[in-house]
């Protein structure tokens, strides 16, 4: 706890302080969930046209899902160097499942007859789309939202063995200087970042359904 | 990563009320911190040394070019790229660290994409990735690297240092050794079959592996252990021996007994500057900056920097650039 306490770890604009790792961290998961939430929402979207397509296309996610971080970050260096690019493009790819997977599910547990009376009451497609659909099915997406953010913040720990700063140093230094200390720093805020992050957005979903209840399978 | 699935959440209003603040305080961080990336910090590595204010004067030689320095984890290798480092960018160049990077695998991509102009390799290393055999003559690793990558990956070897040897030895617990009355790997003999010895992957390949060839033993069972974490396995008894790097503090620090290599089979594992060819053809003044630190570098000298930072807990740039000045190759 005295590598977490002194305040020194912490001083502004200091490249591996914890205030600048933890900025660090923060921003790789942002990025990357809101580039993973820009590429899960169309292709979720066509899932749901063409049902077809959602088999070939959760398949392709889980395969993904299931290669090794640092072996797919490697594989990139010679594409995109030492960058948040490397990092990146694995963190997005990995998201794919839960939010592709989360965004369907939660169109399709539309009542088709809520719809019905949208277009009955004189709606545009549009309108059904903006003030029926995406309402009621953004508590799901914002569910799968927390399981991404949460599983990114994790996998973003590695990002020092490619260059690029997160809380992971923290880890990695203190492991290879034989610094207990510091690598239980680095375990505590990680853990910390995810349960904070998770319950702000729990928050968040919680924000999205009032007047209605979360359904257990969701929240 | 394995996620657990989160616990439902209470419906209470007073719960409810106090996390709104909370959510709508976190999801602006998390805004606020993927707007920031916009202006391109997210590319400042940890460790990165920023410029020092020493301008450099128009007669100085390295004005403005752009060199990119990694390192494995290691402290060894990253203490050796803060030092290039520092050295660097007294002369003028516009340098940018890269230090405790992945395994070899990652710093091998890097350097030969161009992701990093330099890095610290050590000689022993880049024969088993070159798949050539090992050796214990240090001219020859040396030679056998240096041909080698300039012509397959134009990468140039600059001047090892040859009395700095990063190897591995095989090392004990001061109670084991008198318990079995071990000095050298000889005396394993009999007993070897007894013994359980702790080794991280790399170790069990290039030291388990040669020595019970070279010695004509076996142990009777081979851990898989990081090399930190495999003093601590002798001392609490979980192993008898284990495979340790040379430069390794913890043998001072933790009294460990380095049992005597009577056959020499552990190969030499120099370290020198891999530099990328078309950096010194821009450049050609990098190779005399770091050919001058080589002989400054020692085993012994090494164990000691080391230590300030595994056991003092000193930053690597504090210990690498008080060194420098220590020596002589850096001015106040």
């Amino acid at each position: 706890m005295q590598y977490l306490l002194d305040t020194r770890h912490w001083i502004l604009g200091e490249p591996t302080s914890i205030t600048s790792l933890l900025v660090a961290h923060l921003r790789i998961t942002a990025i990357s969930v809101l580039i993973g939430l820009a590429v899960a929402f169309p292709l979720a979207l066509v899932a749901v046209r063409h049902t077809r397509t959602y088999l070939p296309l959760i398949t392709v996610a889980g395969i993904l899902y299931t290669l090794p971080s640092l072996a797919f970050m490697a594989l990139l260096i010679p594409f995109t160097g030492l960058t948040a690019t490397t990092v990146v493009i694995p963190l997005v790819l990995y998201a794919q499942v839960v939010l592709i997977r989360n965004i369907v599910a939660a169109i399709q547990a539309i009542d088709p007859w809520v719809v019905e009376v949208g277009y009955a009451m004189g709606m545009t497609t549009r309108q059904v789309q903006w003030r029926v659909v995406l309402p009621l099915a953004l508590p799901v997406i914002v569910a799968g939202v927390r399981v991404a953010t949460v599983t990114t913040i994790g996998i973003a720990t590695i990002a020092p063995l490619f260059g690029v700063p997160s809380l992971g140093y923290l880890i990695f230094q203190g492991f290879n200087t034989s610094y207990a200390d510091q690598v239980m720093a680095g375990v505590i805020l990680v853990s910390a970042l995810a349960i904070l992050t998770d319950l702000a957005l729990l928050g968040v979903q919680r924000l999205l359904s009032r007047g209605r209840r979360v359904s257990p399978a969701t929240a | 990563m394995h996620v657990d699935t989160p616990a439902r959440p209470h419906t209470s209003t007073t719960h409810r009320r106090r996390a709104r603040p909370i959510a709508l305080l976190w999801i602006a961080a998390l805004l606020l911190a993927a707007c920031g990336t916009a202006r391109g910090q997210a590319t400042v590595p940890p460790g990165a040394a920023p410029a020092t204010g020493d301008t450099a004067s128009p007669a100085v030689s390295g004005a403005g070019v752009k060199v990119t320095i990694g390192s494995k984890l290691d402290v060894d290798g990253q203490l050796n790229a803060q030092m290039y480092a520092l050295l660097l960018q007294a002369r003028g160049f516009d340098v940018t660290t890269k230090l405790g990077l992945g395994q070899t695998p990652v710093l091998d991509q890097a350097i030969k994409s161009g992701a990093i102009d330099i890095y610290p390799e050590f000689t022993g290393t880049a024969l088993t990735l070159l798949g050539l055999p090992s050796t214990q003559d240090p001219q020859k690793a040396y030679n056998d690297v240096k041909a080698r990558y300039a012509e397959q990956f134009q990468l140039t070897w600059l001047d090892p240092a040859y009395e700095l040897n990063d190897s591995y030895a095989i090392c004990t617990s001061p109670a084991v050794a008198q318990q079995r009355n071990l000095t050298t790997i000889e005396d394993l003999k009999p007993i070897a079959g007894e013994l359980t010895i702790a080794a991280q992957q790399d170790g069990i390949e290039a030291a388990v592996d040669p020595v019970e060839r070279a010695y004509d033993l076996r142990f009777g069972n081979v851990v898989q252990i990081a090399e930190q974490l495999s003093f601590d396995a002798v001392t609490r008894g979980d192993a008898d021996l284990n495979v340790c790097y040379t430069t390794d503090p913890a043998i001072l620090v933790d009294n460990f007994v380095v049992l005597q290599d009577t056959k020499n089979v552990f190969p030499i594992y120099n370290p020198a500057p891999v530099v990328r060819a078309h950096l010194l053809q821009e450049a050609p003044q990098i190779a005399d900056i770091l050919n001058e630190l080589q002989p400054h570098l020692s085993t012994e000298v090494v164990i000691e920097l080391i230590k300030q930072v595994s056991v003092d807990h000193k930053s690597v740039e504090e210990v690498a650039r008080a060194f420098l000045e220590q020596e002589g190759l850096l001015t106040r």
